[in-house]
């Protein structure tokens, strides 16, 4: 998948989203013209893994994604905030896990020794962000939002290229080796 | 030491101060409140290696010294790799062969103060009736830990020695007997008694024709994580015809547990996938997994055929 790829499938979805009419004035969150208007936002996520099958363990080599972020006001920001959810959501996918002990309800890994994130490794080799940019009605200045959209695309994706890898779906999160072993075992 | 039964040697300290800080303690688990530091004792840190006499190791070399020791690097591979796997640079440089040995175990039962378990002095293991995805599938009796060692399975596959200083004079004995199970004695991993010292490892020079290799699951790509399994194996090998086999995994028992069966298997045998997949099946005949942890003996069977494969390359 290439960046121009991604930015095509996003750009797609976008042009099916009601434009404003030519004229309209905009640029005021506070319009009343827009009440009962929601803001949509759309992105999408293209991940490449590796399973090793001896193991369980998934890497993430590849991550590519694109988000409709409305007008860009920094755009370097919304670069860094998309690269910080591809990582965040390769996190989600695969490690992060706050575990209860059943009997008791204590919490067992209440530390970042067995509360597992990622360290720099587990980041894929090649990360490729982007943002498209069309105007919005509703959000200020024509903006809309990338702060939790960024995280979104990782875990489906990651889910979708473990089946393509390995064809099964592991449906739990975090895909643990414990969780891909087990469900390459019931395939 | 031996007078205070809240004394602790401490050297680099990456363990120890965790597990004071977790202020992990109960009956059986003083709150360490006097700290000897061993770290001034003269030559305890040394790396000798001799063609006739084998490597001999301090217990205070730190395991980046180890790690880049260039006759380790060349002639004990296996020794070189599981020191460099072992937690992250920073903890390298100060965490100590004798202590990466030492540590005690990561349980997050036996962490946790909520919970008094066997290791304290308690009288249940939690990890039976709670969470215990990386908890012991072989010899869990009573506790159910795994050994989070790195370091001690590559020195059992290397037939190492350790020499301790107990209150009766110095004695040594292979890594094999050095550590026990919670049946002998569920408040401690290994021979240690209070006040006393691991003063010396050592270990033969190997085989021209050994092949090493050492592998580690853990959660989370190449860092800084304690293994979910890992395999440290010693081939001796005359191209397809295997010799001699020592393999040696940890994170699977509360003490690092020798393969005997796999041994047996491929000893004097030519390799093959069949013959491989027959020892590593030996290997775990005895599992018995808890509710969650099964998955745990599918890896340990297929890293012993991949290191076997791996050292013989």
């Amino acid at each position: 998948m290439t960046i121009e790829d991604a930015v095509d499938v996003v750009v797609v979805v976008v042009d099916d989203v009601a434009r404003p009419a030519e004229g309209t004035i905009v640029g005021s969150a506070r319009a009343a013209d827009f009440e009962g208007v929601s803001q949509k936002t759309f992105g999408a996520g293209f991940y490449e893994v590796e399973v090793d099958p001896a193991t369980g363990f998934v890497r993430v080599i590849e991550a590519v994604q694109v988000h409709d972020v409305g007008r860009a006001i920094n755009p370097m920001g919304v670069i860094n905030q998309i690269h910080g959810g591809v990582m965040h959501g390769i996190n989600k996918a695969l490690t992060e896990e706050l575990i209860y002990d059943p009997p008791t309800g204590v919490v067992v890994n209440p530390n970042l020794d067995e509360y597992k994130l990622h360290m720099i490794d587990g980041m894929p080799e090649r990360v490729q962000v982007d943002f498209v940019e069309p105007y919005d009605v509703v959000g200020p200045y024509g903006a809309k939002g990338v702060g939790e959209p960024a995280l979104l695309p990782a875990s489906p994706a990651i889910h979708a290229a473990i089946y393509d890898a390995v064809g099964v779906y592991v449906n739990r999160q975090p895909m643990t080796q414990a969780a891909v072993l087990r469900a390459i075992a019931e395939l | 030491m031996r007078a205070n039964p809240e004394a602790r040697p401490i050297a680099g300290g990456s363990d120890l101060l965790g597990w004071i800080k977790e202020d992990v303690q109960g009956t059986g688990e003083p709150r360490w409140n006097l700290l000897v530091d061993i770290r001034t004792i003269p030559g305890s840190d040394e790396i000798r290696f001799d063609e006739a006499d084998g490597l001999t190791l301090g217990p205070l070399a730190t395991l980046d010294a180890i790690e880049h020791s260039p006759e380790v690097q060349d002639r004990y591979p296996v020794l070189s790799r599981a020191a460099g796997a072992a937690a992250s640079p920073n903890i390298r440089h100060v965490g100590t062969i004798g202590g990466n040995i030492n540590q005690r175990p990561r349980c997050w039962y036996l962490r946790n103060t909520e919970f008094d378990c066997y290791k304290k002095g308690g009288n249940f293991c939690f990890a039976v009736t709670g969470k215990n995805e990386y908890h012991a599938i072989l010899n869990g009796e009573l506790c159910y830990i795994v050994h989070p060692s790195d370091a001690a399975p590559a020195l059992m596959a290397l037939h190492a020695d350790a020499t301790i200083r107990t209150a009766d004079g110095e004695q040594t004995m292979p890594f094999d007997e050095y550590f026990i199970g919670p049946r002998q004695d569920v408040l401690r991993e290994n021979v240690l008694q209070q006040g006393d010292l691991l003063t010396r490892i050592h270990m033969p020079t190997p085989s021209p024709n050994a092949g090493m290799s050492f592998i580690k699951a853990q959660r989370r790509g190449e860092t800084y994580d304690f293994a979910v399994v890992n395999v440290a194996t010693v081939i001796v090998h005359e191209g397809d015809q295997i010799e001699d086999a020592s393999i040696v995994l940890s994170g699977v028992a509360p003490t690092p547990f020798r393969a005997v069966a796999a041994e047996d298997a491929l000893r004097g045998q030519t390799v093959s996938d069949g013959l491989l997949q027959q020892a590593a099946g030996a290997a775990l005949l005895r599992a018995r997994p808890m509710t969650e942890n099964a998955y745990k003996v599918g890896i340990s069977k297929n890293l012993i055929v991949r290191s076997v494969r791996e050292a013989m390359a």
